[in-house]
């Protein structure tokens, strides 16, 4: 019967010390595959703000063909304004800030990965897709309309745009921060400059912009321009 | 004793199992891992194929749109820009288009080569994508990983010195092989188009106008230091095609850094000897369909002109005959049919405030007024008066009683002031089959409809066409055709009042569709302009819009209106 009950102890599994090691190398284990979650959920949140802002040109480029011009940014601040919010303005006066973009007549996404919707006039615009265009473009424009005002900086300040090609909009997204940074957080009635950069730090915007080539290779291909 | 051992026989045989099983989740977990990691890394590389794929997507999207928009002095629409190199000075990429090409017989191909120096021009370099407004976040000049651009350019496309007129009619000329010196005369191309070949050494096309590359990662002995910069072979890849391959293949050693005009397309995993050394990835744009996208530019700006002209007059403006002189379309007056009346070589100037000619078959009339110096008093011929002003419609003169002031017009149309007054102006009023006054400059200008002239300056009568327009000869490339009726079709879409019809290049290579023979141009005869049975019988129904062409078709259909 001894015998019996010593086999009956040893039979029934781990002393504790070993369950404590398999547990620390478990832990340590699944510690190393949970690690980079909260990584990827950021990569995740990025890579859909990148795909949101190549959606955004694809119906900026949609927008030019049907209406031969850009659109106004929107600065319609009141959300129950369903006539106006959303909607680009009928001017682009650029006289104070840039605005946003008008999502309602792009038929894209309201805000970025980070952002969250408005609901009343006095909330912030934090995560809403910054928007600027070359006045020019915003009204009927031709194949020798140019394409000065724009520019588009690295954060060392070298231009990303030559002077003949300067961009004719620019969207951006003010990335998990919700706040713009380098040359993105001024803003210019003339001669804007926007910055765009690998992610650093400091500096967790992105941009993208359109130029004239892409712009009018489409118009022309859809027979738009010359009109 | 017997005690122990069972002790340990029992414990041997209760434990063994426990820590199998811990074993085994030990092992679940680090295969799970280990896949995880290994489809995390297929997932990067399918996600960097993609973004190449659209990198390159995009820059021949915006290369394309830079030849169609291309209006800058010394270029026009078709033409294409140069590459960015590293130059010698100062070696860097800039994103710029560089103010040459390279030369093919020197180290590195530099120093550059002007556009005149003969057949060993070459254009590759980085793609200057600033310059093409291509978004590239963070451009990187080293680029040890391969993702910037590479950008090769068909000579013809960036230096116009001998290819003097570029439009559809260019597709018909060859030059492959190369001569030995830059053939100017216009009957062949100066320079090859590109070639491009395939994995096994097969010609994907040798009518390449450009190709981008993107060089990926560094392989065999490449190096990406700073001091290999300006070496294409730091980035481009070449490719062994073995004797003995798999038909069909072309044995032989194709490179996209050798500075020469073939290049090769293939995948990274190619059946080809050392297949581990290639991963350039490229897209290529041939001359055909560059020249598709300016055809549309140029039909655009000839339906422009032409519906303003409508607008002006109340009817579009009346064909040229097929057949006519190249270069000097005049207005037929009275045909539907035909070709595009440009006019545009049609000048008219003036060698001083008071001395201009312009031919009366451009021009309705031709007023001259005095803003002071009292009335003309007597009119002779085809010129009347009224006050200070004389109208003259031909020849004829305007004078005061001593012919101390007369306004005198002669044949051909040169009119003359002698006399005292302030200010003459000569006043034309273009014929309205004609339409518009262009390029007016110096002592001329544009007032309304009519030029204005009071000192030495030019204008030209005609359709206002961009200069651009005529100095390629467009003209000789579009079939023009309307109808008061408004009764011409393109297939099922009707009630069409003008249209036109890019020629292409002439078809020389059977099946011939319409004519029956090669197609030799100017011509009378439609089937040399058009290419199938409905395009040429004469009525008013013709192919749709965006019907497929072939290599015995090449026609473009387009609305004018409505």
């Amino acid at each position: 019967m001894k015998k019996t009950h010593s086999n009956y102890f040893s039979n029934n599994g781990f002393s504790l010390v070993e369950m404590a090691v398999v547990l620390v190398i478990l832990t340590i284990l699944m510690g190393g595959l949970l690690m980079p979650l909260g990584a990827q959920r950021d990569l995740k949140n990025y890579n859909d703000a990148q795909a949101g802002l190549e959606q955004i040109r694809d119906a900026l480029y949609g927008y030019a063909i049907i209406n031969g011009k850009l659109p106004c940014p929107t600065t319609t601040a009141n959300p129950t304004d369903n006539v106006n919010y959303g909607h680009g303005d009928v001017t682009c006066p650029f006289t104070a800030a840039a605005g946003v973009l008008p999502w309602k007549d792009l038929g894209v996404k309201e805000v970025d990965s980070w952002g969250g919707q408005r609901s009343l006039t006095t909330d912030s615009w934090a995560g809403y897709w910054v928007y600027r265009v070359d006045p020019a473009f915003a009204t009927n424009f031709s194949l020798t309309t140019p394409a000065s005002n724009i520019d588009i900086h690295k954060s060392d300040g070298t231009s990303l745009t030559s002077g003949a090609e300067r961009a004719v909009a620019v969207i951006c997204t003010t990335g998990k921060d919700l706040t713009s940074n380098g040359q993105n957080a001024s803003f210019e009635t003339a001669a804007p400059v926007y910055e765009d950069d690998a992610q650093s730090p400091t500096f967790d915007d992105m941009c993208i912009w359109i130029t004239r080539p892409s712009l009018f290779n489409r118009m022309v291909t859809a027979g738009k321009l010359p009109q | 004793m017997v005690l122990m051992r069972s002790r340990a026989i029992s414990r041997a045989v209760a434990q063994k199992g426990a820590v199998l099983m811990m074993m085994a989740l030990v092992l679940l977990l680090a295969g799970t891992t280990a896949l995880l990691s290994i489809l995390d890394s297929s997932g990067v590389k399918i996600k960097q194929d993609n973004n190449t794929a659209m990198a390159l997507a995009s820059a021949k999207a915006a290369l394309i749109g830079f030849s169609v928009k291309s209006v800058n002095a010394g270029t026009r629409p078709g033409d294409l820009i140069r590459p960015d190199f590293a130059s010698e000075a100062t070696a860097d990429y800039d994103g710029t288009a560089d103010a040459s090409c390279l030369d093919a017989t020197k180290v590195n191909g530099l120093p550059l080569v002007s556009g005149s120096s003969g057949v060993n021009m070459r254009c590759l370099g980085r793609l200057p994508w600033k310059d093409l407004g291509i978004s590239i976040h963070v451009p990187l000049e080293a680029d040890p990983s391969g993702i910037m651009p590479w950008y090769a350019v068909s000579a013809n496309l960036v230096d116009p010195t001998c290819l003097t007129v570029l439009n559809s009619n260019t597709l018909s000329l060859v030059n492959n092989p190369p001569p030995a010196a830059l053939d100017c005369s216009g009957a062949t191309l100066p320079y090859p188009w590109l070639t491009v070949r395939d994995g096994n050494g097969n010609i994907l096309s040798n009518r390449v106008a450009a190709v981008i590359l993107i060089p990926g990662a560094v392989r065999g002995a490449q190096s990406r230091s700073s001091a290999a910069l300006s070496a294409a072979s730091q980035y481009l890849d070449s490719l062994i095609v073995p004797v003995g391959c798999t038909a069909p293949c072309v044995p032989g050693t194709y490179s996209n850094a050798d500075m020469d005009n073939d290049f090769v397309m293939a995948s990274e995993n190619t059946s080809s000897a050392l297949a581990s050394e290639f991963n350039d990835q490229l897209v290529y744009i041939t001359i055909d369909e560059l020249m598709e996208a300016v055809v549309k530019r140029a039909a655009g700006e000839a339906r422009s002109v032409l519906i303003g002209y409508q607008s002006q007059n109340g009817h579009y403006p009346y064909a040229v005959p097929l057949g006519s002189a190249l270069n000097n379309f005049t207005s037929s007056g009275i045909s539907t049919t035909g070709m595009l009346p440009i006019d545009g070589t049609d000048t008219c100037s003036c060698s001083s405030g008071t001395s201009c000619t312009c031919a009366y078959s451009l021009v309705n009339s031709v007023a001259h007024t005095r803003s002071s110096g009292g009335s003309y008093t007597v009119n002779t011929g085809l010129c009347t008066r009224s006050g200070s002003k004389c109208t003259c419609t031909g020849v004829g003169q305007c004078r005061n009683a001593s012919s101390s002031r007369k306004f005198t017009c002669v044949a051909g149309g040169s009119c003359t002031f002698v006399g005292s007054g302030t200010s003459p102006l000569f006043t034309y009023t273009p014929k309205s089959t004609h339409g518009n006054v262009t390029s007016a400059s110096s002592g001329c200008t544009v007032s309304g409809s009519n030029a204005v002239c009071n000192a030495s300056g030019s204008f030209r009568v005609g359709l206002n066409l961009p200069l651009w327009f005529s100095q390629n000869i467009w003209q000789d490339d579009f079939y023009y055709q309307w109808s008061p009726a408004s009764d011409l079709q393109f297939g099922s879409h009707g009630a069409i009042a003008a249209l036109v019809i890019g020629t292409g290049s002439v078809i020389t290579n059977t099946p011939f569709t319409a004519k029956g023979s090669a197609q030799t141009r100017p011509s009378s005869n439609l089937t040399d302009y058009l290419d199938s049975i409905e395009n040429t019988n004469g009525n008013m129904l013709f192919d749709a819009i965006g019907t497929v062409r072939n290599s015995s078709y090449n026609d473009q259909m387009f609305i004018v209106a409505p």
